[in-house]
């Protein structure tokens, strides 16, 4: 089992401030364990990415 | 109002959590979370009810009542209107939880996925069914949530935003649970990383919703409930390290990890509520029961059995409880599931009531606590937020109206594979009650239950299995007997029920014990010994018979075999301390009667073992502690008052407390009476002179003189003959030995011991015996059985029976007559084990005068 990543962007947990969590797109234990926040941060990274995804432009083979 | 104690509860529910499992991780320090909480509170087991099924344990954690009062008996009930089985309701509780207490009383009260919790109820404050997690459509597909699910209404669409669907998950979930999940066929039959994806998508839906409330609404009292460890554990289990016998390696390998990863993100979304929750609340994290991780796991469950999956519950939970005035560091014990809502009703400074079946853990807090107490809540009026009574109801009283209503012909008959259902899941309800009833010492209550179960499901060993245990513990031998003896005969069993016959012969083995028959019970215990080597109380039972016989290093032995099957027996470490105590093995004793109390403390032997194997290494003052324990749990322990009078007057130079259990002793405990009863002519007078020659003093006046009917003697006392209209003389048998025939034991009064060896004898024996003493010889040559004699001797004998099984303070030996005259030494054996192993055994046998049986029935076949 992976430790909880510790980079930007969701609300700290508990008495240490500076812990942040990194949202990756696939998402992870850590952002599941974080409950609603942690559950709404990871959507919305999942959901910017494939905007992303979606608006780059498709080369034709 | 009582003191309050806590500002803010959180009450987390971790179903099936053991600290089997938790310890290991603890020492490696992958729970961090939990080890804070430990830390800063106290932490011990929790005991479990039988029969140990979730929704039944959740409900009695959050009513503090037994299932017979709360109304939730199982899994599933039938649909009041369309008598479709359904899993069970919310609207079934017959009484008010702890979040209803709380609502009437004006706290902000939230409870999260609590079992059974559908539909959610109208509480002061957000609550969420049982109903809401599972995911009930495809990914991509509409999802509609449950409706009735979240309360209040206009919380439906934050909620339903919250669930977490199994196919949203992706390798970053998984992987950590099942590292090598790219070796899995995911299209084959292995299913396994979806049910892994569907129990961690429902309890981080479950961490969801409880992390969204506390962010976002006040609260006063939260409960949240995760049955993932038990999902997790059932499917999992079975690949936990150690490698069971029959799992293949391959399998192994993929799953070994799972049972440990989930306890260790149970403990992460566990840090992220004690978060929330702050370090000025208390926090109770518990488990309704363990579940067996080591050589206990069942290899194969028993598909036909309902319920089976509850058979790898272990009987002990886990609770912690940390906040303020709570002890830290500290160990608690004798806790059970029933014990939670009256703690948390103390903690918030409200009344017990006494109608519940739990009592405040007292020991968790680190200042006297007087909890206070009303009769009932039930009968306090007020708005609590359960359903209106509309929409409560019993699912079964709702069927038996529906049946009605069928046989009136106002509706359709349920198809035949649905009543037959119906009828299974009835009976097993019914099963269940009576489970219940019998867990809390309620054998009567069981009885009629499971004697209408088995006449109507006489094939089914189950059910027999648990009546014959019934009218083992009321002390009905003979049906317990014939029940016993019906399993064994019966043809009609099925794979399952043929599994359980070794039970039969533990059950008789135990019988035999009961009947004080410790040899005839080894050869059954035994004989069940070969078929299920692994029944812990089963080893307790040939140690239990050992012990009768003196056999100190065989019950060692067992005691130790038992303890190494399961080695949280309260009642095998104090077996095991009574065998090192009558080997004066007394270090070892004490070491394990400590050990047995500190698993269960309601046990007064063991605090009186403990007590005198610490009087024979000259630590009197710990001795008398011990035995005070011992008679505060049981006054009325004779033994233990005269050990502490000798104690207090010779070592510990205390008259006053000396004077005062000598007090006790004479004024509150009359003593006991060892009476011979049974028929006239079946062995009264001989059992007397065996008592005598034994060294039991016996109560005759000798007014009746021998004759050649008796040439050794009557032995009786003329004042018995009055027992109906003067008892006084009573007090002058007080220890000592008296003839009392069976009709008159119901004359006995309350107030003194009794211990009865009961003499039975063929009817026709005692009957030609009785006729040739009144000068009958002429009916006897010519072989007139007296029918109506015999008839009425049979009701008596029935009636002294049942008068001596109502009795609380009565024990009994029945002895078989003609077994005495057959096998003196074994029964000579049994009387002193019964009359506490103080007697000549050799000058007992001698009083048995083979001569003098002279009118033997001729057995027929």
């Amino acid at each position: 089992m992976p430790d909880k990543n510790t980079n930007n962007s969701v609300p700290p947990i508990g008495e240490d401030k500076n812990v942040v969590f990194e949202v990756p797109a696939s998402g992870s234990l850590g952002l599941l364990a974080l409950g609603a926040v942690g559950l709404k941060a990871w959507r919305e990274k999942r959901s910017a990415q494939q905007k992303l995804k979606d608006q780059t432009p498709q080369q034709d083979g | 109002m009582a003191k309050r104690l806590a500002k803010k509860v959180l009450l987390i529910g971790w179903d099936a959590a053991d600290w089997d499992i938790i310890h290991p991780l603890l020492d490696k320090g992958q729970m961090p979370a939990l080890e804070g909480l430990i830390n800063k509170g106290v932490m011990g087991k929790l005991a479990t009810l039988d029969p140990p099924l979730s929704p039944m344990l959740w409900t009695s954690i959050g009513t503090g009542k037994t299932a017979d009062k709360h109304g939730i008996l199982g899994f599933v009930e039938p649909d009041p209107v369309t008598q479709e089985i359904r899993p069970v309701y919310s609207t079934s509780r017959k009484v008010k939880a702890v979040w209803n207490i709380l609502t009437q009383e004006g706290f902000k009260t939230h409870v999260v996925g609590w079992w059974p919790s559908h539909p959610a109820e109208p509480i002061n404050g957000v609550c969420i069914s049982n109903f809401y997690k599972r995911a009930n459509a495809p990914l991509g597909k509409p999802w509609p949530m449950v409706a009735g699910c979240v309360h209040p209404k206009e919380l439906e669409e934050t909620f339903k935003e919250l669930r977490i669907h199994p196919g949203e998950l992706t390798e970053a979930h998984i992987l950590p649970f099942v590292p090598h999940a790219a070796k899995i066929n995911k299209e084959g039959e292995d299913k396994g990383l979806q049910t892994v994806a569907v129990n961690l998508a429902d309890c981080a839906t479950i961490q969801a919703a409880a992390t969204w409330i506390m962010e976002n609404k006040d609260w006063d009292f939260m409960g949240v409930y995760f049955d993932a460890i038990d999902h997790f554990s059932h499917a999992f289990m079975k690949f936990h390290p150690p490698r069971m016998n029959g799992v293949p390696e391959e399998k192994f390998e993929s799953y070994k990890d799972v049972v440990n990863s989930a306890y260790r993100f149970h403990d992460m979304m566990l840090e992220r509520l004690l978060s929330l929750a702050g370090d000025d609340t208390t926090v109770i994290l518990l488990s309704d029961h363990g579940f067996y991780s080591n050589h206990l796991r069942p290899k194969v469950l028993p598909k036909e059995h309902p319920a089976a999956p509850a058979m790898e519950h272990s009987p002990f939970g886990i609770i912690c409880l940390k906040g303020p005035h709570i002890q830290k560091d500290e160990q608690i014990y004798g806790a059970t599931v029933l014990d939670i809502t009256p703690t948390i009703l103390t903690l918030f400074g409200l009344p017990v009531g006494q109608d519940m079946d739990g009592k405040v853990l007292v020991s968790a807090f680190d200042e006297k606590i007087e909890p206070a107490y009303i009769p009932t809540w039930e009968a306090v009026a007020g708005e609590c937020g359960m359903h209106p009574a509309e929409m409560q109801n019993d699912p079964w009283a709702a069927q038996e109206a529906m049946k009605q209503l069928e046989e009136l012909g106002y509706i359709e008959p349920p198809d035949a594979d649905k009543k037959a259902n119906l009828i299974k899941i009835q009976n097993e309800t019914k099963f269940y009650l009576a489970r219940v009833h019998m867990h809390a010492n309620r054998y009567s209550e069981a009885l009629p239950i499971l004697e209408l179960l088995f006449q109507e499901n006489p094939d089914a060993s189950r059910y027999a299995l648990k009546l014959a245990t019934c009218y083992q513990m009321l002390h009905r031998l003979e049906k317990c007997r014939e029940v016993i003896a019906h399993v064994r005969k019966n043809q009609n069993m099925g794979a399952l029920e043929i599994k359980q016959l070794p039970q039969i012969d533990f059950l008789e083995g135990s019988l035999l014990i009961i009947e004080n028959k410790p040899r005839k019970a080894l050869a059954f215990l035994r004989e069940a010994e070969k078929s299920v080597p692994h029944l812990p109380s089963l080893h307790i039972q040939l140690g239990n018979a050992y012990l009768k016989i003196h056999k100190w290093m065989d019950a060692e032995r067992s005691f130790i075999k038992a303890l190494s099957i399961d080695e949280n027996s309260a009642v095998a470490h104090h077996g095991l301390a009574l065998s090192y105590l009558r080997q004066d093995k007394y270090n070892d004793s004490i070491e394990e009667a400590l050990t047995a109390i500190g698993l269960s403390y309601n046990m007064p032997l063991a605090h009186y073992h403990l007590g005198e194997a610490l009087m024979k290494t000259g630590d009197y003052e710990r001795s008398a502690q011990a035995f005070q324990v011992c008679t505060t749990i049981t006054p009325g322990n004779k033994r233990a008052h005269q050990w502490l009078v000798k104690l207090f007057s010779e070592h510990l130079n205390n008259t006053a407390l000396a004077e005062h259990h000598t007090k006790f002793i004479n004024e509150r405990i009359k003593g006991t009476i060892t009476i011979v009863s049974g028929l006239p002519r079946s062995g009264t007078s001989m059992m007397m002179q065996v008592l005598r020659n034994g060294g039991v003093e016996v109560l005759t006046d000798e007014v009746r003189k021998e004759d050649n009917n008796n040439p050794k003697g009557y032995l009786e006392f003329e004042k018995v003959k009055r027992l109906h209209l003067d008892r006084s003389w009573l007090k002058e048998a007080s220890d000592k030995a008296v003839k009392i025939v069976a009709p008159l034991l119901s004359h006995l009064p309350g107030g003194f011991d009794y211990k009865i060896i009961f003499m039975k004898r063929e009817m026709e024996e005692v009957l030609v015996s009785q006729q040739i003493m009144l000068g009958k010889q002429k009916e006897v040559e010519q072989n007139t059985y007296p029918m109506a004699l015999a008839e009425g001797f049979k009701k008596q004998l029935e009636k002294a029976e049942a008068w001596i099984r109502s009795q609380p303070n009565v024990s009994v030996l029945y002895l078989d007559y003609a077994e005495v005259m057959s096998n003196t030494q074994e029964q000579m054996e049994n009387i002193n084990s019964f009359l506490g192993d103080n007697l000549n055994i050799a000058a007992m046998c001698s009083a048995v005068d083979q001569g003098l049986y002279r009118n033997k029935a001729v057995k027929k076949d």
